[in-house]
Protein backbone atom coordinates (compact mmCIF):
# COMPACT_ATOMS: atom_id res chain seq x y z
CA UNK A 1 0.00 0.00 0.00
CA UNK A 2 3.02 2.26 0.61
CA UNK A 3 3.61 2.50 -3.10
CA UNK A 4 0.24 4.17 -3.57
CA UNK A 5 0.69 6.66 -0.78
CA UNK A 6 2.03 9.40 -2.98
CA UNK A 7 -0.50 9.24 -5.75
CA UNK A 8 -3.47 8.60 -3.54
CA UNK A 9 -2.63 11.47 -1.25
CA UNK A 10 -1.92 14.00 -3.93
CA UNK A 11 -5.01 13.11 -5.86
CA UNK A 12 -7.27 12.84 -2.86
CA UNK A 13 -6.07 16.16 -1.57
CA UNK A 14 -8.02 17.65 -4.40
CA UNK A 15 -10.27 14.96 -5.79
CA UNK A 16 -12.54 14.75 -2.82
CA UNK A 17 -14.52 17.97 -2.54
CA UNK A 18 -14.51 20.31 0.34
CA UNK A 19 -18.01 20.28 1.67
CA UNK A 20 -19.46 23.71 2.10
CA UNK A 21 -23.00 25.00 2.35
CA UNK A 22 -22.43 26.74 -0.94
CA UNK A 23 -20.40 25.71 -3.93
CA UNK A 24 -19.50 27.98 -6.83
CA UNK A 25 -19.07 24.90 -8.97
CA UNK A 26 -22.86 24.55 -9.06
CA UNK A 27 -23.64 28.12 -10.07
CA UNK A 28 -24.47 29.63 -13.47
CA UNK A 29 -24.56 33.38 -13.92
CA UNK A 30 -22.35 36.41 -13.42
CA UNK A 31 -20.87 38.00 -10.33
CA UNK A 32 -19.08 41.32 -9.86
CA UNK A 33 -16.03 41.92 -7.74
CA UNK A 34 -13.52 44.53 -6.80
CA UNK A 35 -10.04 43.02 -6.91
CA UNK A 36 -7.05 44.42 -5.06
CA UNK A 37 -3.96 43.32 -6.98
CA UNK A 38 -0.60 43.46 -5.19
CA UNK A 39 2.39 42.90 -7.43
CA UNK A 40 5.59 42.19 -5.55
CA UNK A 41 8.31 43.31 -7.94
CA UNK A 42 11.11 43.56 -5.38
CA UNK A 43 12.89 40.67 -7.08
CA UNK A 44 13.02 42.77 -10.24
CA UNK A 45 14.40 45.86 -8.56
CA UNK A 46 10.96 47.38 -8.05
CA UNK A 47 8.63 47.45 -5.10
CA UNK A 48 5.18 46.22 -4.12
CA UNK A 49 2.50 47.91 -6.21
CA UNK A 50 -1.16 47.65 -5.28
CA UNK A 51 -4.05 48.60 -7.53
CA UNK A 52 -7.75 47.83 -7.63
CA UNK A 53 -9.63 46.56 -10.65
CA UNK A 54 -13.28 45.70 -11.31
CA UNK A 55 -13.81 42.06 -12.24
CA UNK A 56 -16.75 40.21 -13.72
CA UNK A 57 -16.83 36.44 -13.43
CA UNK A 58 -19.07 34.52 -15.80
CA UNK A 59 -19.91 31.23 -14.10
CA UNK A 60 -20.94 28.13 -15.94
CA UNK A 61 -20.88 25.59 -13.15
CA UNK A 62 -17.33 24.24 -13.00
CA UNK A 63 -15.96 26.60 -15.62
CA UNK A 64 -15.53 30.31 -15.05
CA UNK A 65 -14.45 33.16 -17.28
CA UNK A 66 -12.71 36.09 -15.65
CA UNK A 67 -12.91 39.47 -17.37
CA UNK A 68 -9.81 41.46 -18.19
CA UNK A 69 -8.05 42.65 -15.07
CA UNK A 70 -4.41 42.85 -14.02
CA UNK A 71 -2.95 40.25 -16.39
CA UNK A 72 -5.75 39.98 -18.93
CA UNK A 73 -8.86 37.85 -19.18
CA UNK A 74 -8.64 34.14 -18.51
CA UNK A 75 -10.64 31.06 -17.64
CA UNK A 76 -10.55 28.69 -14.74
CA UNK A 77 -12.16 25.64 -13.24
CA UNK A 78 -14.10 25.46 -10.01
CA UNK A 79 -13.82 22.52 -7.69
CA UNK A 80 -16.24 23.35 -4.94
CA UNK A 81 -15.09 26.82 -3.84
CA UNK A 82 -11.57 26.63 -5.24
CA UNK A 83 -11.03 28.14 -8.67
CA UNK A 84 -7.98 26.83 -10.45
CA UNK A 85 -6.56 29.14 -13.09
CA UNK A 86 -3.85 27.49 -15.19
CA UNK A 87 -0.49 29.11 -15.66
CA UNK A 88 0.12 31.05 -18.89
CA UNK A 89 2.63 33.30 -20.58
CA UNK A 90 1.67 36.86 -21.46
CA UNK A 91 3.44 39.74 -23.25
CA UNK A 92 4.71 42.14 -20.62
CA UNK A 93 6.44 45.39 -21.57
CA UNK A 94 9.44 44.61 -23.74
CA UNK A 95 9.45 40.98 -22.66
CA UNK A 96 7.07 38.38 -21.38
CA UNK A 97 5.90 37.00 -18.08
CA UNK A 98 5.24 33.37 -17.27
CA UNK A 99 2.42 33.35 -14.74
CA UNK A 100 2.15 30.40 -12.41
CA UNK A 101 -1.15 28.67 -11.94
CA UNK A 102 -3.39 30.04 -9.20
CA UNK A 103 -5.69 28.32 -6.75
CA UNK A 104 -8.23 30.96 -5.88
CA UNK A 105 -10.00 30.29 -2.61
CA UNK A 106 -13.55 31.65 -2.35
CA UNK A 107 -14.89 32.09 1.15
CA UNK A 108 -18.03 30.13 2.14
CA UNK A 109 -20.03 33.36 2.53
CA UNK A 110 -19.52 34.03 -1.22
CA UNK A 111 -18.28 37.56 -0.51
CA UNK A 112 -14.55 37.35 -1.05
CA UNK A 113 -11.68 35.40 -2.55
CA UNK A 114 -7.96 35.41 -2.29
CA UNK A 115 -4.96 33.87 -3.98
CA UNK A 116 -1.30 34.39 -4.63
CA UNK A 117 0.67 33.14 -7.61
CA UNK A 118 4.26 33.43 -8.79
CA UNK A 119 5.46 34.88 -12.06
CA UNK A 120 8.72 35.03 -13.92
CA UNK A 121 9.56 37.98 -16.14
CA UNK A 122 12.13 37.83 -18.89
CA UNK A 123 13.32 40.21 -21.59
CA UNK A 124 16.60 40.73 -23.35
CA UNK A 125 18.00 42.64 -20.38
CA UNK A 126 16.81 40.86 -17.31
CA UNK A 127 15.16 37.78 -15.90
CA UNK A 128 13.48 37.99 -12.52
CA UNK A 129 10.64 36.62 -10.45
CA UNK A 130 7.92 37.91 -8.19
CA UNK A 131 4.44 37.21 -6.94
CA UNK A 132 0.98 38.63 -7.41
CA UNK A 133 -1.59 38.50 -4.63
CA UNK A 134 -5.28 38.99 -5.36
CA UNK A 135 -7.98 39.81 -2.88
CA UNK A 136 -11.48 40.05 -4.27
CA UNK A 137 -14.52 41.59 -2.64
CA UNK A 138 -18.00 40.99 -3.97
CA UNK A 139 -19.72 44.18 -5.16
CA UNK A 140 -23.03 42.99 -6.60
CA UNK A 141 -24.50 41.24 -3.54
CA UNK A 142 -24.02 40.53 0.13
CA UNK A 143 -24.86 36.84 0.07
CA UNK A 144 -24.51 33.70 -2.01
CA UNK A 145 -26.47 33.79 -5.29
CA UNK A 146 -29.13 31.41 -4.04
CA UNK A 147 -29.75 28.95 -1.25
CA UNK A 148 -28.77 25.86 -3.21
CA UNK A 149 -26.92 23.44 -0.99
CA UNK A 150 -24.48 20.95 -2.43
CA UNK A 151 -24.59 17.60 -0.75
CA UNK A 152 -22.71 14.40 -1.29
CA UNK A 153 -25.70 12.88 -3.02
CA UNK A 154 -26.24 15.77 -5.38
CA UNK A 155 -25.00 14.84 -8.85
CA UNK A 156 -23.93 18.42 -9.45
CA UNK A 157 -21.08 17.79 -7.12
CA UNK A 158 -18.77 15.91 -9.48
CA UNK A 159 -16.71 14.18 -6.89
CA UNK A 160 -19.81 12.80 -5.24
CA UNK A 161 -19.73 10.08 -7.85
CA UNK A 162 -16.37 8.80 -6.78
CA UNK A 163 -16.54 9.04 -3.03
CA UNK A 164 -18.38 7.09 -0.43
CA UNK A 165 -21.69 8.50 0.80
CA UNK A 166 -21.33 11.18 3.39
CA UNK A 167 -23.68 12.06 6.18
CA UNK A 168 -27.30 11.34 5.20
CA UNK A 169 -28.89 14.47 6.63
CA UNK A 170 -28.26 17.65 8.52
CA UNK A 171 -29.03 16.02 11.85
CA UNK A 172 -25.72 14.21 12.02
CA UNK A 173 -22.63 15.57 13.80
CA UNK A 174 -20.65 16.13 10.60
CA UNK A 175 -23.34 18.34 9.10
CA UNK A 176 -23.64 20.18 12.39
CA UNK A 177 -19.89 20.75 12.49
CA UNK A 178 -19.96 22.05 8.94
CA UNK A 179 -22.69 24.50 9.82
CA UNK A 180 -20.58 26.09 12.55
CA UNK A 181 -18.43 29.19 12.02
CA UNK A 182 -15.04 28.16 10.68
CA UNK A 183 -13.19 28.97 13.89
CA UNK A 184 -15.44 26.61 15.86
CA UNK A 185 -15.24 23.71 13.42
CA UNK A 186 -11.90 22.15 14.50
CA UNK A 187 -13.14 21.62 18.06
CA UNK A 188 -16.38 20.09 16.75
CA UNK A 189 -14.49 17.66 14.52
CA UNK A 190 -12.09 16.79 17.34
CA UNK A 191 -15.08 15.94 19.48
CA UNK A 192 -16.41 13.59 16.81
CA UNK A 193 -12.99 11.97 16.50
CA UNK A 194 -12.79 11.37 20.23
CA UNK A 195 -15.75 9.03 19.85
CA UNK A 196 -14.76 7.64 16.46
CA UNK A 197 -11.10 8.29 15.53
CA UNK A 198 -11.48 6.76 12.09
CA UNK A 199 -14.49 8.83 10.98
CA UNK A 200 -13.69 9.65 7.36
CA UNK A 201 -15.54 12.94 7.03
CA UNK A 202 -14.38 14.29 10.37
CA UNK A 203 -10.79 13.53 9.42
CA UNK A 204 -11.18 14.79 5.89
CA UNK A 205 -12.93 18.03 6.83
CA UNK A 206 -10.42 18.67 9.58
CA UNK A 207 -7.57 18.02 7.14
CA UNK A 208 -9.05 20.58 4.77
CA UNK A 209 -9.34 23.11 7.55
CA UNK A 210 -5.74 22.51 8.55
CA UNK A 211 -4.65 22.90 4.96
CA UNK A 212 -6.41 26.26 4.74
CA UNK A 213 -4.61 27.30 7.91
CA UNK A 214 -1.31 26.06 6.43
CA UNK A 215 -0.90 23.70 9.36
CA UNK A 216 0.60 21.02 7.14
CA UNK A 217 1.64 18.45 9.78
CA UNK A 218 -1.96 18.30 11.06
CA UNK A 219 -3.28 18.35 7.52
CA UNK A 220 -1.22 15.29 6.58
CA UNK A 221 -2.04 13.56 9.85
CA UNK A 222 -5.79 13.79 9.31
CA UNK A 223 -5.60 13.09 5.61
CA UNK A 224 -3.63 9.92 6.33
CA UNK A 225 -6.25 8.94 8.87
CA UNK A 226 -9.05 9.59 6.40
CA UNK A 227 -7.25 7.43 3.84
CA UNK A 228 -7.48 4.48 6.13
CA UNK A 229 -10.89 4.16 4.52
CA UNK A 230 -9.65 1.81 1.82
CA UNK A 231 -12.95 1.88 0.03
CA UNK A 232 -12.68 5.57 -0.78
CA UNK A 233 -8.98 5.42 -1.59
CA UNK A 234 -9.47 2.48 -3.94
CA UNK A 235 -12.52 3.95 -5.66
CA UNK A 236 -10.74 7.21 -6.32
CA UNK A 237 -7.63 5.49 -7.54
CA UNK A 238 -9.63 3.39 -9.97
CA UNK A 239 -11.54 6.40 -11.24
CA UNK A 240 -8.41 8.44 -11.81
CA UNK A 241 -6.62 5.57 -13.51
CA UNK A 242 -9.55 5.10 -15.85
CA UNK A 243 -9.61 8.78 -16.66
CA UNK A 244 -5.87 9.01 -17.31
CA UNK A 245 -6.01 5.89 -19.47
CA UNK A 246 -8.67 7.50 -21.64
CA UNK A 247 -6.93 10.85 -21.70
CA UNK A 248 -3.68 9.29 -22.90
CA UNK A 249 -5.59 7.02 -25.30
CA UNK A 250 -3.99 3.91 -23.89
CA UNK A 251 -5.45 0.60 -24.96
CA UNK A 252 -4.63 -0.83 -21.52
CA UNK A 253 -3.31 0.38 -18.21
CA UNK A 254 0.48 0.14 -18.03
CA UNK A 255 1.99 -1.78 -15.15
CA UNK A 256 5.44 -1.95 -13.65
CA UNK A 257 5.98 -5.25 -15.37
CA UNK A 258 5.13 -3.95 -18.82
CA UNK A 259 6.47 -0.41 -18.58
CA UNK A 260 10.09 0.33 -17.60
CA UNK A 261 9.24 4.01 -17.12
CA UNK A 262 6.59 3.13 -14.60
CA UNK A 263 8.95 0.72 -12.91
CA UNK A 264 11.51 3.49 -12.50
CA UNK A 265 8.92 5.93 -11.14
CA UNK A 266 7.55 3.29 -8.79
CA UNK A 267 10.97 2.32 -7.53
CA UNK A 268 11.78 5.92 -6.81
CA UNK A 269 8.55 6.39 -4.89
CA UNK A 270 9.07 3.16 -2.99
CA UNK A 271 12.54 4.22 -1.94
CA UNK A 272 11.24 7.59 -0.82
CA UNK A 273 8.68 5.91 1.47
CA UNK A 274 6.34 8.79 0.81
CA UNK A 275 8.89 11.38 1.91
CA UNK A 276 8.23 13.37 -1.19
CA UNK A 277 4.66 14.02 -0.17
CA UNK A 278 5.72 14.97 3.28
CA UNK A 279 8.59 17.08 2.07
CA UNK A 280 6.32 18.93 -0.23
CA UNK A 281 3.33 19.35 1.97
CA UNK A 282 5.11 19.88 5.24
CA UNK A 283 7.48 22.38 3.69
CA UNK A 284 10.66 20.72 4.82
CA UNK A 285 12.53 22.30 1.93
CA UNK A 286 15.48 24.21 3.36
CA UNK A 287 14.79 27.40 1.47
CA UNK A 288 11.86 29.75 1.42
CA UNK A 289 10.32 28.60 -1.81
CA UNK A 290 6.76 27.50 -1.40
CA UNK A 291 6.99 24.00 -2.81
CA UNK A 292 3.69 23.04 -1.32
CA UNK A 293 1.76 25.72 -3.13
CA UNK A 294 3.49 25.07 -6.44
CA UNK A 295 2.93 21.36 -6.28
CA UNK A 296 -0.72 21.65 -5.27
CA UNK A 297 -1.35 24.25 -7.93
CA UNK A 298 0.03 21.96 -10.56
CA UNK A 299 -1.79 18.88 -9.39
CA UNK A 300 -5.03 20.73 -8.83
CA UNK A 301 -5.21 21.37 -12.56
CA UNK A 302 -4.73 17.69 -13.25
CA UNK A 303 -7.17 16.53 -10.64
CA UNK A 304 -9.83 19.06 -11.54
CA UNK A 305 -9.67 17.90 -15.09
CA UNK A 306 -9.84 14.24 -14.08
CA UNK A 307 -12.76 14.69 -11.74
CA UNK A 308 -14.68 16.87 -14.18
CA UNK A 309 -14.32 14.26 -16.88
CA UNK A 310 -15.52 11.57 -14.51
CA UNK A 311 -18.50 13.67 -13.51
CA UNK A 312 -19.91 14.17 -17.00
CA UNK A 313 -19.90 10.48 -17.90
CA UNK B 1 90.34 24.19 -23.52
CA UNK B 2 88.64 24.00 -26.82
CA UNK B 3 87.52 20.45 -26.00
CA UNK B 4 86.01 21.58 -22.68
CA UNK B 5 84.13 24.39 -24.42
CA UNK B 6 82.77 22.00 -26.97
CA UNK B 7 81.61 19.66 -24.21
CA UNK B 8 79.95 22.49 -22.31
CA UNK B 9 78.17 23.69 -25.45
CA UNK B 10 77.12 20.12 -26.14
CA UNK B 11 75.64 19.69 -22.65
CA UNK B 12 73.87 23.03 -22.92
CA UNK B 13 72.47 22.03 -26.28
CA UNK B 14 71.21 18.76 -24.87
CA UNK B 15 69.58 20.52 -21.91
CA UNK B 16 67.80 22.89 -24.29
CA UNK B 17 66.56 20.02 -26.39
CA UNK B 18 65.28 18.29 -23.24
CA UNK B 19 63.51 21.43 -22.05
CA UNK B 20 61.91 21.88 -25.44
CA UNK B 21 60.83 18.24 -25.51
CA UNK B 22 59.26 18.54 -22.06
CA UNK B 23 57.40 21.65 -23.14
CA UNK B 24 56.01 19.85 -26.17
CA UNK B 25 55.02 16.91 -24.03
CA UNK B 26 53.20 19.29 -21.68
CA UNK B 27 51.47 20.93 -24.62
CA UNK B 28 50.42 17.56 -25.91
CA UNK B 29 49.03 16.67 -22.50
CA UNK B 30 46.96 19.85 -22.24
CA UNK B 31 44.01 18.78 -24.41
CA UNK B 32 43.39 15.73 -22.28
CA UNK B 33 43.36 17.94 -19.15
CA UNK B 34 40.17 19.55 -20.48
CA UNK B 35 38.19 16.36 -20.25
CA UNK B 36 34.79 16.31 -21.94
CA UNK B 37 31.85 16.62 -19.53
CA UNK B 38 30.08 13.33 -20.05
CA UNK B 39 29.16 12.35 -16.51
CA UNK B 40 26.29 13.47 -14.31
CA UNK B 41 28.55 14.83 -11.56
CA UNK B 42 30.36 17.01 -14.03
CA UNK B 43 27.06 18.12 -15.55
CA UNK B 44 25.70 19.12 -12.15
CA UNK B 45 28.81 21.14 -11.34
CA UNK B 46 28.70 23.04 -14.60
CA UNK B 47 24.94 23.49 -14.57
CA UNK B 48 25.14 24.80 -11.02
CA UNK B 49 27.44 27.53 -12.33
CA UNK B 50 24.99 28.14 -15.19
CA UNK B 51 27.61 27.09 -17.73
CA UNK B 52 26.56 25.63 -21.04
CA UNK B 53 26.69 21.85 -20.85
CA UNK B 54 24.87 18.91 -22.32
CA UNK B 55 25.12 15.17 -22.02
CA UNK B 56 23.18 12.18 -23.22
CA UNK B 57 22.71 9.34 -20.79
CA UNK B 58 21.38 5.85 -21.22
CA UNK B 59 19.02 5.35 -18.27
CA UNK B 60 17.12 2.21 -17.27
CA UNK B 61 14.01 3.55 -18.92
CA UNK B 62 15.53 5.03 -22.06
CA UNK B 63 17.96 7.53 -23.50
CA UNK B 64 17.77 11.00 -22.06
CA UNK B 65 19.59 14.16 -23.01
CA UNK B 66 20.25 16.76 -20.37
CA UNK B 67 21.18 20.29 -21.34
CA UNK B 68 21.71 23.43 -19.38
CA UNK B 69 22.54 26.93 -20.45
CA UNK B 70 22.11 30.25 -18.73
CA UNK B 71 20.44 28.70 -15.69
CA UNK B 72 17.78 26.98 -17.78
CA UNK B 73 17.79 23.20 -17.63
CA UNK B 74 16.16 21.02 -20.26
CA UNK B 75 15.56 17.29 -20.04
CA UNK B 76 14.55 15.56 -23.23
CA UNK B 77 13.48 11.98 -23.63
CA UNK B 78 15.37 11.00 -26.75
CA UNK B 79 13.90 7.54 -26.80
CA UNK B 80 12.28 5.34 -24.20
CA UNK B 81 13.27 1.73 -23.74
CA UNK B 82 12.60 -0.62 -26.60
CA UNK B 83 10.64 -2.67 -24.10
CA UNK B 84 7.95 -0.01 -23.88
CA UNK B 85 4.78 -0.39 -25.90
CA UNK B 86 4.31 1.71 -29.01
CA UNK B 87 1.72 3.78 -27.14
CA UNK B 88 4.14 4.70 -24.39
CA UNK B 89 6.90 5.42 -26.90
CA UNK B 90 4.61 7.80 -28.72
CA UNK B 91 3.70 9.53 -25.48
CA UNK B 92 7.26 10.10 -24.31
CA UNK B 93 9.67 10.12 -27.25
CA UNK B 94 10.95 13.59 -27.97
CA UNK B 95 9.09 15.14 -25.03
CA UNK B 96 10.96 17.54 -22.79
CA UNK B 97 10.67 19.62 -19.67
CA UNK B 98 12.39 22.84 -18.75
CA UNK B 99 13.37 24.12 -15.35
CA UNK B 100 14.61 27.61 -14.55
CA UNK B 101 16.87 28.11 -11.56
CA UNK B 102 19.23 30.55 -9.96
CA UNK B 103 23.00 30.18 -10.06
CA UNK B 104 24.11 27.81 -7.33
CA UNK B 105 20.64 26.32 -6.95
CA UNK B 106 20.62 23.61 -9.60
CA UNK B 107 18.50 20.75 -8.30
CA UNK B 108 20.45 17.47 -8.81
CA UNK B 109 17.17 15.54 -8.69
CA UNK B 110 16.38 16.84 -12.17
CA UNK B 111 19.17 14.66 -13.51
CA UNK B 112 19.22 11.90 -10.90
CA UNK B 113 15.50 11.22 -10.75
CA UNK B 114 12.57 10.70 -13.06
CA UNK B 115 9.93 11.89 -10.64
CA UNK B 116 11.40 14.11 -7.98
CA UNK B 117 11.96 17.82 -8.21
CA UNK B 118 9.80 18.56 -11.21
CA UNK B 119 7.36 20.82 -9.38
CA UNK B 120 9.13 23.89 -10.74
CA UNK B 121 9.51 22.60 -14.27
CA UNK B 122 7.26 22.97 -17.26
CA UNK B 123 6.71 20.91 -20.37
CA UNK B 124 5.07 17.90 -21.95
CA UNK B 125 7.47 15.49 -20.28
CA UNK B 126 6.45 16.72 -16.84
CA UNK B 127 2.77 16.37 -17.73
CA UNK B 128 3.28 12.82 -18.95
CA UNK B 129 5.27 11.79 -15.89
CA UNK B 130 2.57 13.09 -13.56
CA UNK B 131 -0.11 11.34 -15.60
CA UNK B 132 1.78 8.07 -15.33
CA UNK B 133 1.92 8.34 -11.55
CA UNK B 134 -1.74 7.34 -11.56
CA UNK B 135 -0.61 3.83 -12.51
CA UNK B 136 2.19 3.47 -9.96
Amino acid sequence: MKRFTFIIIVFLILAIPSIHAWSWSSYEGTTKWDVKVSDDETGCGGNVKTKSFPLIITHKKESAKLSNFAHGSTTGTFMSNILTVPGRTIPDGSGQSALGSASVTFTPDCLSFYTKYPWHYRDSYQSCSGTTALKGTRTDAKECPDAFVVTENNPINPAAQIVAPGPPNVANPIAEARALPVEQQPAAYQKILEGKPSDFWANYDLAELMKQQKNYPEYIKHLDKALEDKNIAEKTRRAIRKDVKEKLKLSREPTRDTCPLLREAGDELDKSSGEMVYNVQVLKEPDNRDWSQKWRDYLSEKVSEAVRNIAVK
Amino acid sequence: MKGKNTLAWGILFLIMILIQACGKAEQAAEPSAIAPCDAKDCFITKANDCEEVNITVSENFGTVSYASSGCVFTKTMQGVSANETAEIRELFDGKSLTCTYEKGNFDPRWINSLVFGIEYCQGDLKDRIVDMLAFV
